[in-house]
């Protein structure tokens, strides 16, 4: 295996919490959440940003990295079933519980009696795909002040949401998370090679490159690493195969990176 | 893992990059495209414009060499054929006398009347211009027509007559043509022309006001 195909696993789009990135929009976003979350007074909290800025790369990281906070739960997709939710929150109480062994208004009371104060936090991810029920239950829940919830959404749809009779009369707060600027994808990538002693690949890496790139991502985090990680497939096949001419980045390849993403339409 | 194959990549790849070709040739020689094609209708607008009687006289004369071919219905033009030569004659032109300039100008005391005349004159124009301009256009026998009585009303009877020929073969079972040509022959001292144009006329077709033109010559 060349280097190539052992650089591109660093592109690949996870949580791997390793490749966390200081940008300027997420590192306020993230103070903007920590502080929210330790002052205890905000019972909705929203986080808009458009597909693939690092919303659910946030949450996990506070989730994961953040200690002086107290997150209950984090739901990486919104739940279906209410009763499930509530037996999910209440057996973090430490009671186990079988599912349908109490009433929906049952289980709520348990939950006061056991969390209050909005001193957990409960963060639920791709929360516009939340139903009018569900939306109704995070409410009632915020409402009586049992948990405080972090809810990560895409911010047309989230614009959409907050314009809602649930949440528009409601004490909440709005973070929005912006995408990386060209500096920022370019840095991106350099320091992503850099950290995992792909250095050779790095300087292979013109200010042109760079720019290519940030012009296609258009500052998502995503498509960025999407094209990274395809650009080192390319040179990993033609260094492999013997294709001189696709062996280094440049114009052809990182072209032919963004025609297999689908950023350029050739057909 | 790529989406697509190698191969196949490297083949869209080429597509892409004579697509990308094809835009930057088209991006450089559109715009001189355009230009050359503003240019040349220009140049064709220039050469059109000037002077619309020679075209008329021009198209005149195909009509009289392809008359053979024409229906035997009888327009003002066989009327024209038929028509003595010109005599030329001569006429002495007087040379204007030469005025002594005043001796003094009297200062805001404007002419007025050259001014109007001036001003007449160009309306005239304008409209002799829309007039032929709407016979380019159009090739009707209205406005032809509209050109005939222009000239008549103007009293320039020979192109008068050149406009009313042109009329009746647009049409000639249209009474006006043929008046307007008989009564330009007989401004130009010609009533035994404008009565036998006026008398053809009335074999074939009726009009009430050619009839009384004819009876007034």
């Amino acid at each position: 295996m060349n280097q190539f195909a052992e650089a591109k696993e660093l592109f690949s789009d996870d949580f791997d919490l390793s490749g966390y990135f200081d940008s300027l929009s997420f590192e306020y976003a993230k103070k903007q959440l920590i502080d929210a979350m330790q002052a205890h007074d905000v019972p909705l909290i929203f986080v808009l940003g458009n597909p693939g800025t690092g919303k659910s790369f946030l949450l996990n990281y506070i989730h994961k990295k953040v200690t002086n906070v107290k997150v209950a739960k984090y739901f990486t997709h919104p739940y279906f079933d209410e009763k499930e939710f509530l037996e999910t929150l209440l057996s973090l109480a430490g009671r186990n519980i079988e599912h349908n062994e109490y009433s929906t208004e049952t289980l709520i009371s348990n939950l006061k009696k056991n969390f209050n104060n909005l001193e957990y936090t409960v963060f639920i991810d791709e929360a516009q795909l939340l139903t009018e029920d569900q939306v109704e239950l995070i409410r009632i829940l915020s409402d009586q002040k049992i948990f405080q919830f972090v809810l990560a959404m895409h911010k047309k749809e989230g614009n959409y949401i907050l314009q809602k009779d649930h949440f528009k009369s409601r004490t909440n707060k709005r973070i929005e998370l912006d995408g990386l600027t060209d500096k920022e994808i370019g840095r991106y990538i350099e320091s992503r090679l850099l950290a995992n002693n792909f250095s050779t690949i790095a300087a292979m890496f013109r200010k042109s490159h760079l720019k290519f790139i940030a012009k296609y991502a258009n500052g998502n985090f995503r498509t960025t690493k999407k094209i990274v990680k395809t650009l080192l497939e390319i040179l990993n096949i033609a260094n492999r195969e013997g294709y001189k001419k696709y062996s280094k980045i440049n114009d052809a390849t990182l072209t032919m990176a963004a025609i297999d993403t689908g950023l350029i339409d050739v057909k | 893992m790529l989406n697509n194959n190698f191969s196949k990549l490297v083949k869209l790849y080429g597509k892409y990059k004579a697509r990308e070709r094809n835009k930057r040739i088209l991006k450089i020689f559109l715009p001189l495209f355009i230009v050359g094609a503003i240019a040349l209708t220009i140049l064709q607008n220039r050469n059109n414009t000037p002077v619309e009687d020679n075209r008329t006289n021009l198209k005149e004369n195909k009509t009289q060499t392809e008359k053979k071919e024409e229906p035997k219905e009888k327009t003002l033009s066989h009327v024209e054929k038929e028509k003595p030569q010109k005599q030329i004659q001569k006429t002495e032109v007087k040379t204007p006398e030469v005025q002594q300039m005043p001796k003094h100008i009297i200062k805001n005391s404007k002419p007025a009347a050259p001014q109007e005349s001036f001003k007449l004159k160009i309306t005239q124009r304008e409209s002799l211009y829309n007039l032929l301009l709407n016979h380019k256009n159009q090739k009707s026998y209205s406005t032809a027509i509209k050109i005939a009585q222009f000239y008549l009303n103007e009293k320039d009877y020979e192109k008068a007559v050149k406009w009313a020929v042109e009329a009746s073969k647009k049409d000639p079972s249209q009474a006006q043509s043929w008046i307007i040509y008989a009564q330009a022959k007989k401004a130009m001292g010609k009533p035994d022309v404008a009565k036998k144009a006026l008398s053809i006329f009335l074999k074939h077709n009726y009009s009430q006001q050619a009839q009384n033109l004819l009876d007034s010559l």
